[in-house]
């Protein structure tokens, strides 16, 4: 094999590479974003809002407010909970009847979607309770989400970042990958060309020439394209991916760069033999 | 059996060429003798399936279209060889495999022109008359059905007939027939065709 035919092979295998490096890097990256989302929106939801509400009230706030799309789940502690608990509290047995006589409040935990609560719902949040009797008191602040905010804004800038270029990049060196096999093909044939009309004119079978060519262009983009994909699943039962590698997209990209192989034979030029 | 018949072909210059019939057979060897510009070269591509441009009838034993597996090698002016190779490169070249019998023979006849010592050497370094006879003992040993030489005593002289009898010999047996064009005629060729005001006539 020529050394010129292999250094072909070497970079096209090279941009193949590249190119599903950027692929994985991009599935990496924004799996990692992600799951770093996911964290945060957990730490949203782990810090609910407290309304303490009067009793009677408490059913119709509850039902208003678990009807926002932003909040996941609204829980009620009412007046016999309290007691129990402030009679477990401070040991106040005797005077849970006593107690029971009062007109105690009832307190609404909201727990908020992590997902669809922003400074956007805050406000929202703020309005659903103005105009809700019965509140006595809401235990509630935006300082409290400001970090998670501001997290979850970059980590969304980020993955639209990535999601917005990458395939650009992505797509951009896939043609020029199918241009280079294309240039490649062109470049090494009509080189050779002189090589195919001394072995025809000398009485070397034709057929042979125009086998050749096709095994050079199945070869030249075969060889990379199945060590490319050697390696990702190599790389996979070795755990150093997390995801097996998509065999579908493997044969679509060979199936293309095979027939751009192939379709560059018709671009070869060719010379009379006298 | 290559057959013309009502054959004519007008180059592009002044020449315009007839032959009424004219039969190459198998084993046979003829020379074609005829001036400048005569037509001898072209005639030999329209044999060799090179050039079409021509009315009448050519026919590969009694077929119009040159069948696959009909081998006509032409040698003319083209240099068949890659001259940055070695000569024992540029012999092999044509063949997927060669048998020892013909490698035999290979080696025998480039002895009898006394190429056997430049095996090794690059084409480059030969004679344009060496790289003809190269061509011709590659094309020999092949076997081909006809094997057209043209302008034959530009490369060819009497000595080299002589040395490369036992080529021809053998392509004899082994029934290829071999078509000469030449500006002189050759003495000792029985099946010579000379062209004259341009038509081919038997001598």
């Amino acid at each position: 094999m020529k050394l010129r035919y292999l250094l072909h092979i070497l970079i096209i295998l090279v941009l193949l590479l590249i190119d599903d490096g950027i692929y994985n890097l991009r599935q990496y990256s924004q799996e990692e974003l992600s799951s770093r989302a996911e964290q945060t929106y957990l730490e949203i939801e782990e810090k609910p809002a407290i309304l303490i509400v009067t009793e009677e009230k408490s059913e119709r706030i509850s039902d208003d407010l678990s009807n926002l799309y932003f909040v996941n789940k609204v829980s009620k502690q009412n007046k016999s909970e309290i007691i129990d608990i402030l009679s477990r509290q401070y040991q106040l047995d005797e005077a849970s009847s006593l107690l029971d006589e009062l007109n105690l409040p009832a307190v609404l935990e909201i727990q908020f979607r992590g997902d669809a609560f922003s400074e956007t719902e805050s406000s929202l949040f703020w309005q659903a309770t103005e105009k809700e009797e019965g509140i006595f008191q809401i235990i509630y602040s935006d300082e409290n989400y400001l970090d998670d905010w501001s997290k979850l804004d970059k980590l969304l800038e980020y993955s639209g970042l990535i999601e917005n270029y990458w395939q650009w990049i992505y797509w951009g060196l896939a043609i020029i990958i199918l241009l280079t096999v294309l240039s490649f093909r062109l470049s090494y044939e009509n080189r050779q060309e002189k090589y195919w009309q001394v072995f025809t004119r000398s009485g070397g079978k034709p057929a042979l020439s125009k086998i050749f060519r096709i095994l050079n262009s199945i070869f030249l983009v075969f060889i990379p394209l199945a060590i490319a994909m050697g390696l990702e699943y190599f790389l996979w039962i070795n755990h150093t991916f997390g995801y097996m590698p998509d065999f579908r997209f493997h044969i679509i990209r060979s199936a293309a760069l095979v027939i751009v192989s192939l379709l560059s034979l018709f671009l070869i030029r060719r010379r009379d033999y006298d | 059996m290559i057959e013309l018949k009502n054959f004519e072909i007008t180059g592009a210059g002044s020449f315009h060429l007839k032959a009424d019939k004219l039969q190459i057979k198998s084993g046979l060897f003829i020379q074609i003798s005829g001036n400048n510009n005569s037509g001898k070269s072209l005639l030999l591509k329209c044999l060799a399936g090179f050039y079409h441009d021509y009315k009448g009838e050519l026919l590969y034993n009694g077929i119009p279209e040159k069948p696959g597996k009909y081998s006509v090698i032409l040698i003319n002016d083209f240099t068949a060889v890659l001259p940055e190779k070695s000569v024992k490169y540029n012999l092999y070249l044509p063949f997927a495999r060669i048998t020892k019998r013909k490698k035999k023979l290979l080696e025998e006849m480039l002895k009898d022109c006394g190429l056997d010592k430049c095996l090794d050497r690059k084409v480059k370094t030969l004679s344009r008359s060496e790289i003809k006879i190269m061509e011709l003992i590659r094309a020999i040993i092949q076997q081909p059905h006809f094997l057209l030489i043209d302008d034959f005593d530009t490369y060819f002289d009497n000595l080299s007939l002589e040395n490369l009898t036992k080529a021809f010999d053998h392509a004899a047996k082994a029934g290829t027939a071999i078509v000469i064009t030449t500006r002189k005629k050759f003495e000792g060729i029985t099946n010579s065709y000379a062209i004259n005001s341009g038509e081919i006539h038997k001598l």
